[in-house]
């Protein structure tokens, strides 16, 4: 069992939102990056999500597979990066990623792991 | 650890089309063994009514459950994978219980952001693929 309870972090785009300002979202992303490698920090695992047209969508029904290239109609807007990040709760979570730079010029899904199973 | 530097996140949704979920079906074991040489870590998700979305604008923070219009489909877990090529992955991913029962997306990572330059530079780079989207 974890101290600390874990959540996976998947930064979106989004069409309306502003674009990337040096002046405003370079501190918040240092911030961010400075807070993971503190005393409260964890294990750096952040990855930049490449394009929607380089992904693949796989289901196997009745044995058959069937790959699909991205993108997706289903996904409006797409993935600009995905983490795996410790707080202690959800509203600590929020409180962080509401600070990080892609809570403004994107949006920010904050999903929780289930706790109460072993792995997958 | 094989030889493989590139990685993937495996993202397994539900799907309305996909066979219901029962134990006897699942060999989520067998795949785990299967893989164990291209696995970094994954984990189960909880339900949607757990997650959040967090926007903020105009220096205003909006707290909000995931709209169900824009995420029909749930996440119900994801793995970390490497491979050495995006077929090996689609490959990894299509032995995954959750291709049955549900879906697996396969999103090619394209390395960590280790400093506000770079996530500058995917951001502007993701802006110019989405305007040259018709």
């Amino acid at each position: 069992m974890w101290e600390r309870k874990r959540f996976l972090v998947l930064h979106l785009t989004d069409a309306e939102a502003p674009a990337w300002s040096d002046e405003i979202d370079g501190p918040r992303m240092d911030a961010w990056l400075a807070r993971r490698a503190g005393p409260e920090g964890w294990e750096p695992n952040g990855e930049r999500v490449s394009d929607a047209s380089t992904a693949r969508e796989i289901a196997v029904r009745d044995g058959v597979v069937t790959v699909t290239d991205g993108p997706f109609p289903e996904f409006k807007e797409w993935f600009m990066g995905a983490e795996w990040i410790e707080a202690s709760d959800m509203d600590e979570a929020v409180a962080m990623l509401s600070a990080h730079p892609t809570a403004r010029i994107g949006r920010v899904l904050v999903i929780p792991a289930l706790e109460d199973q072993e792995g997958k | 650890m094989t030889d493989n530097t590139q990685q993937y996140l495996l993202l397994f949704t539900d799907a309305p089309d996909a066979e219901p979920y029962s134990q006897e079906a699942d060999d989520i074991f067998d795949w785990l063994e299967a893989v164990a040489d291209h696995r970094i870590f994954g984990e189960r998700l909880t339900g949607r009514e757990d997650a959040r979305l967090v926007t903020k604008r105009q220096g205003e923070v909006f707290v909000t459950d995931a709209p169900v219009a824009e995420f029909k489909e749930w996440f119900s877990g994801f793995d970390l994978i490497t491979a050495s090529s995006r077929d090996e992955a689609v490959e990894i991913g299509a032995r995954h219980p959750c291709a049955r029962f549900g879906r697996v997306l396969v999103l090619p990572l394209m390395g960590a952001i280790e400093s506000s330059a770079l996530l500058e530079q995917t951001v502007q780079a993701r802006a110019k693929a989405a305007a040259a989207t018709p």
